[in-house]
């Protein structure tokens, strides 16, 4: 429930910081939105191959159904060129179209929520003067009954957006200001990966410790995790947001993969050295430096291939690891240990992990990042239970993990995933709501009947 | 919520997957399939043994497959004897493997051979090789008593000791190219630890594995 | 699930050719059913079977094999399957499984240059096609672009895009043959279906060198993926199906298929439309075996063209080790290319060629050669890194002249499920032999500017095959000498269209099949078409 006047505050405090930007060279003003974009990652769900950026038509997958993205070029007929910086600042930081209906929180206000109002105006110059407007509309969003009432979206939002712009916490240095106000902004991290609620809404109280995207599984990255041995330093976490590798064996795919490539590669290294620092607290091993992710050796030697490959130790070997070699080994070695500069799987993280999805979910999809060697996904040629035999050689035989997933599992994350209760829910809450005032209805119609009676 | 797009594929529900079939004559050596083999393991184990079916009648492929997938463990027994039976000549225990070994250190001039690749070797060789035994024995007892024969540039051993001039090219064979025998009779025993394969890894990868990202290779090795 | 006894569409043979047509059909909405002789594998089983196998220089030895859908075989010993009539054996290699034969390939996949569809015009040899390579430049590109193919622009061929591939880096051996050759000879890059970079879901090449006779992460194209394509396109495959009849109205109209499932159990098929893609070799004799009353010599087989004109690509070889270390075996197995012999006037004197380079591993070749000269300890091991890093093997493709001679007709034998096996006969006039005189000319050449030791040319007078079958289909405007027209239909049977190899009269200088994809590509518009007009 706002105040009026804090209303007006706010816009008459928005409008300040607009004109200031107009008082500033504009051109860098744009240049300073696109990089905040990037950061942000907006490409990544109003960009969609095939058409021109920023034109929206990407579905997004949720448990409720399909959402479409919208048109953010400065379209005035079909994109937001007609929309006041008051309205954009509205859209991006409380999920509220200018038409004054609510947006899906597939669109990650609640992080935006943090932007300061510099950063806004960036953005608004960069999207109104920066991108070419495209006159084209995407495919409309139809989620099934109750959601398709936006106004449902006033009820959580009430409930659950927090709408306080980020404040810098004076005991922290401007560095680790900068990664927490990105960290909770811009790159939304919590988005994916803090666990939700049944409403779909963020558990603050467990935040950054990893939740399940329905197939692919954002890991734990609170301190707590990342301290745990082998330790994460700054710079690894720095080189992954860089390069999707790091030092300690890591390697990024599915969304992750996506997000680095199409935001956090395109960061400064400040920008990511600021990010590492929020999200790792300082200590001696945090503070490491940068251990040579490539050893620029001058010819480096080829990793031997090695491993009893007669037939008798074929044939004694699990189903698991015979897929693994059938399937696997050439690139990644006998062992897992990585050949010839292809990943190492003995100490990937991912077999440390509190379940093995992304390792079934890289194997079904494969990992292709736009540059660089990719992986093939293994869907058409492996069954269920072959995925789940090597998913479980790799993380038992080869990470010495206590888990295991299914073929049942492995046939669900196929198919994207669990479907969610949220819906049936839903329908089942308000059925029940109908029932409860029907019910109330008829005892109330029984009580005036027999009031006058007798 | 920032989920993950929508699956880019359909996964199609039944990948047929046929039963291995056998179409190179390799016999290959059962173990007893570990417990926590599934059905399909020992269908592929059991499929390893229809060496002369080659899928030529179906009907009895299919009875095979049931019968095995009912018979489980115990079908399993039977076959893990199946290498053992062979003629007592042949019997790899009369063949001792330091000698097979010992000759081996001497024609390879390597002292550094692995026994476990080296007893597989000759278990394959006692199946592909008549009277090895013997003719093993005579190629040891020659190259004790001529040393000379080992000084020259290439083996060229007498006329009449031709037979063990061919033994001794065989059993170079074999730790050079992980494949013993001829013809029908062929037999795998390894491939990434041939000896040949070996030599050269510091320069290349045996193929089917990667030399690395693409583009690796274009410098000078 | 559709009628499986009926559909608008049946193709018979799920190799590259085929897939790709019934793909096409398929996403237009048509029920089309894809009948394949042979099983499926799938590519690990395929692995583990090439890296136990004990025949490895066996491009074949991986793949299944069964007595019901039989194909040649070499290994572990010959089957005899195809008979040998000629003067010269013509020992063709093919798969009968879902996918073909283009599995074991290294996805050569080159256009023709112009001049090849004009070599009776133009040089007085041979025969013209039907079709130009103007008309058939789309369907070069679409077929590229299915492929993910690059190569060098130079190679001849004019394009009016692009390649949709980046070249695949050369490998240190490429660089170096390249530069000692030049000027005399230009080596180029081949045009290959190989990814440089991740492409169609499919990952660059990482220098597996095994692409013949598997590539174990798809990264170059080939026929099973073509086939898993048209599965997930919606067209319905029934493998183990052996096609052995083609049943005819009495327009002679194709009516059904009749094949044998492998209980040998008959089954029989109806549609509206058929198209044979089983290559140049089954094809025919599916045709010879579909004798009537009315076409006593076979479907298709009025005129007695059906399996004539057989043609390969003769091939000679050579191998001597270099003078300097150039390790082949590193990136993939068939990178680079001399294609400056492909066309000229000489054309009208002597078969034209294309030089193949090898860069696939010598190691266990080489270990044969020097086991077999009788090294042993020390001096083995220096002989074989000596070879290994220097030996060079080179081949070519020599153009042959389509020969009503050269046939497949049907043999003798019949194979287990009562069906013959077919009969070649084959033989390599002197246009070829002229041809050899001047690759010898050329290997000797080459063999010189690298400081070549230990030559060994391939034997004088007998020739391998390049498994480029052409000619047994051939498309031509007159139908007395040809058995289909330009897009590949039978003259006789309104609804019967053959793609493939088979269909292309004359064999041309490269590797034939991005050209027998284009044009199933083109058969596949033209069926839409009509069916949009009927």
């Amino acid at each position: 429930m706002r105040k009026p006047f804090k209303r007006l505050l706010a816009l008459l405090s928005l409008l300040g910081a607009v004109a200031l930007a107009h008082a500033a060279d504009d051109a860098q003003l744009i240049k300073r939105g696109e990089y905040l974009a990037v950061a942000g990652d907006c490409a990544a769900c109003h960009s969609e191959k095939g058409r021109a950026p920023f034109s929206g038509g990407h579905p997004i997958s949720s448990p409720l159904g399909t959402i479409y993205s919208t048109n953010i070029t400065p379209s005035k007929t079909h994109g937001i060129g007609q929309y006041t910086p008051e309205q954009f600042a509205a859209a991006l930081r409380r999920g509220v179209r200018a038409d004054g209906s609510n947006l899906y929180p597939a669109m990650p206000y609640t992080a935006y929520a943090r932007l300061n109002d510099e950063d806004v105006a960036a953005l608004y110059a960069y999207f109104m003067q920066g991108v070419q407007p495209v006159d084209q509309a995407p495919p409309a969003t139809a989620l099934p009954f109750p959601f398709n009432i936006r106004m449902s979206m006033k009820a959580w939002n009430w409930l659950f957006l927090d709408t306080k712009p980020f404040e810098p916490d004076p005991a922290q240095s401007a560095q680790w200001n900068r990664g927490a106000y990105l960290v909770q902004g811009l790159a939304h991290c919590s988005t994916c990966h803090t666990p939700r609620n049944v409403l779909m809404a963020e558990q603050l109280e467990r935040r950054l410790q990893g939740a399940s995207l329905g197939t692919w599984y954002a890991p734990d990255i609170s301190p707590a995790a990342l301290q745990a041995k082998p330790a994460w330093t700054r710079a690894m976490l720095a080189d992954y947001l860089a390069s999707g590798h790091a030092a300690n064996g890591a390697t990024a795919g599915g969304p992750m993969l996506e997000a680095i490539e199409k935001s956090f590669s395109r960061m400064t290294r400040e920008d990511l050295d600021a990010m590492a620092t929020y999200l790792l607290p300082a200590s001696p091993a945090a503070a490491a430096p940068a251990s040579a992710t490539a050893p620029a050796a001058a010819v480096p030697a080829l990793t031997p291939v090695q491993g009893d490959d007669t037939p008798q130790a074929l044939a004694a070997m699990s189903v698991g690891a015979r897929v693994y070699m059938n399937n696997c080994a050439s690139c990644h070695n006998t062992g897992g240990q990585g050949l010839n500069g292809l990943p190492s799987l003995q100490q990937h993280p991912l077999l440390r992990q509190p379940n093995a999805d992304n390792v079934a979910m890289a194997i079904l999809e494969g990992v292709l990042p736009e540059h660089g060697q990719g992986m093939i996904g293994f869907a058409h040629t492996l069954n269920d239970g072959e995925i789940a035999a090597v998913t479980n050689y790799l993380m038992q035989d080869l990470g010495g993990s206590k888990v295991s997933i299914s073929a049942e599992r492995v046939k669900a994350l196929r198919a994207g995933g669990e479907p969610s209760p949220l819906l049936w829910v839903a329908r089942g809450g308000m059925v029940l709501l109908v029932l409860v005032l029907l019910g109330v209805a008829l005892w109330w119609r029984r009580r005036s009947k027999s009031g006058t009676a007798g | 919520m920032h989920m993950a797009g929508p699956c880019r594929f359909q996964y199609p529900e039944n990948l047929l997957r046929p039963l291995l079939q056998s179409s190179n004559k390799v016999r290959r050596i059962p173990a007893h399939p570990g417990p926590g083999a599934t059905a399909r393991h020992l269908e592929r184990a059991l499929g390893a043994f229809h060496l002369d079916d080659d899928m030529t009648h179906p009907t009895r492929r299919r009875v095979l497959k049931v019968a095995g997938l009912m018979a489980g463990a115990g079908a399993a027994g039977l076959f893990w004897s199946l290498p053992h039976r062979v003629t007592a000549q042949n019997n790899p225990a009369t063949v001792p493997v330091d000698d097979f070994l010992q000759v081996s250190r001497q024609l390879t001039e390597r002292q550094d051979l692995s026994p476990k690749l080296g007893t597989a070797l000759l278990l394959a060789l006692s199946k592909t090789e008549k009277d090895l035994a013997a003719r093993l024995q005579s190629l040891k007892g020659l190259l004790q008593a001529q040393p000379a024969l080992l000084q020259a540039e290439r083996l060229a051993f007498p006329a009449e000791q031709g037979d063990s001039e061919k033994l001794a090219r065989i059993i170079l064979g074999a730790w050079y190219d992980g494949v013993v025998g001829k013809g029908k009779s062929a037999q795998y025993v390894t491939y990434i630890n041939t000896l040949s394969n070996g030599l050269v890894s510091g320069k290349l990868v045996p193929p089917s594995f990667s030399y690395g990202p693409c583009g690796s290779w274009s410098r000078q090795p | 699930m559709s009628n499986p006894n009926s559909a608008d569409v049946v193709v018979i043979g799920a190799g590259v050719t085929g897939a790709l047509l019934a793909t096409r059909l398929a996403k237009t909405g048509k029920s089309v059913l894809l009948l394949e002789s042979g099983p499926r594998m799938g590519r690990d089983q395929l692995v583990e079977r090439f890296r136990s196998s004990a025949f490895k220089s066996d491009f074949m030895a991986p793949y299944p094999y069964s007595p019901l859908a039989p194909h040649p075989r070499y290994t572990p010993e010959p089957n005899g399957y195809l008979q040998q009539k000629g003067p010269h054996a013509f020992n063709a290699q093919y798969i009968r499984m879902f996918g073909g034969t283009s599995w074991h390939w290294a996805a050569q996949l080159w256009r023709y240059v112009p001049n090849d569809f004009r070599q009776h015009s133009l040089y007085g040899v041979g025969k013209d096609w039907p079709i130009s390579y103007d008309d058939l430049e789309d369907y070069y590109y679409q077929a590229e672009v299915i492929a993910g193919v690059g190569g060098s622009p130079e190679s001849g061929s004019p394009r009016k895009h692009p390649f949709p591939m980046e070249r695949v880096p050369a490998s240190w051996l490429q660089q170096r043959v390249t530069a000692r050759l030049a000027p005399e000879f230009t080596v180029l890059d081949d045009s290959t279906g190989r990814n440089s970079r991740n492409y169609d879901g499919r990952p660059a090449c990482c220098g597996n060198n095994n692409c013949m006779p598997l590539c174990p992460i798809d990264a170059q194209y080939h026929g099973g993926l073509a086939a898993q394509q048209a599965e997930d396109s919606g067209v319905q495959v029934i493998t183990e199906a052996v096609v052995y009849r083609l049943e005819h109205d009495e327009k002679g109209r194709i009516a059904a298929v009749h094949y044998y499932d492998w209980n040998k159990v008959s089954h029989r098929i109806t549609a509206q439309t058929f198209v044979l893609a089983a290559n140049a070799i089954e094809t025919p004799k599916l045709l010879l075996m579909s004798v009537s009353d009315k076409f006593p010599q076979g479907i298709a087989n009025a005129r007695d063209n059906v399996g004539r004109n057989l043609c390969d690509h003769p091939a000679i070889g050579v191998t001597f080790d270099v003078d300097e270390e150039i390790w082949p075996g590193r990136g993939p197995v068939s990178p680079c290319s001399i294609g400056q012999f492909r066309d000229g006037d000489f054309r009208a004197e002597h078969a034209p060629f294309r030089i193949d380079i090898s860069n696939a591993s010598q190691v266990a070749s080489v270990t044969k050669e020097v086991l077999a000269e009788g090294y042993f300890g020390k001096r083995l091991e220096e002989q074989i890194l000596f070879r290994a890093a220097r030996r060079l093997s080179i081949k070519n493709a020599l153009e042959q002249l389509p020969d009503r001679n050269n046939r497949v007709t049907l043999g003798d034998k019949k194979d287990e499920l009562g069906l013959p096996v077919p009969a070649l006969y084959w033989n390599v006039d002197d246009y070829v032999v002229k041809g050899t005189e001047k690759t010898r000319a050329a290997y000797d050449a080459i063999a010189a500017r690298l400081g070549g030791t230990n030559i060994k040319h391939s034997k004088s007078g007998a020739f391998s095959n390049r498994q480029h079958i052409t000619g047994t289909l051939s498309m031509g405007l007159d139908p007395a000498t040809s058995v289909t027209d330009a897009w590949g239909r039978a003259h006789d049977h309104e609804n019967l269209f053959m793609v493939g190899t088979g269909v292309m009269p004359t064999v041309g200088t490269c590797n034939v099949t991005l050209t027998a994809m284009a044009l199933a590509l083109r058969t596949a518009d033209k069926i839409i078409e009509e069916s949009r007009h009927a």
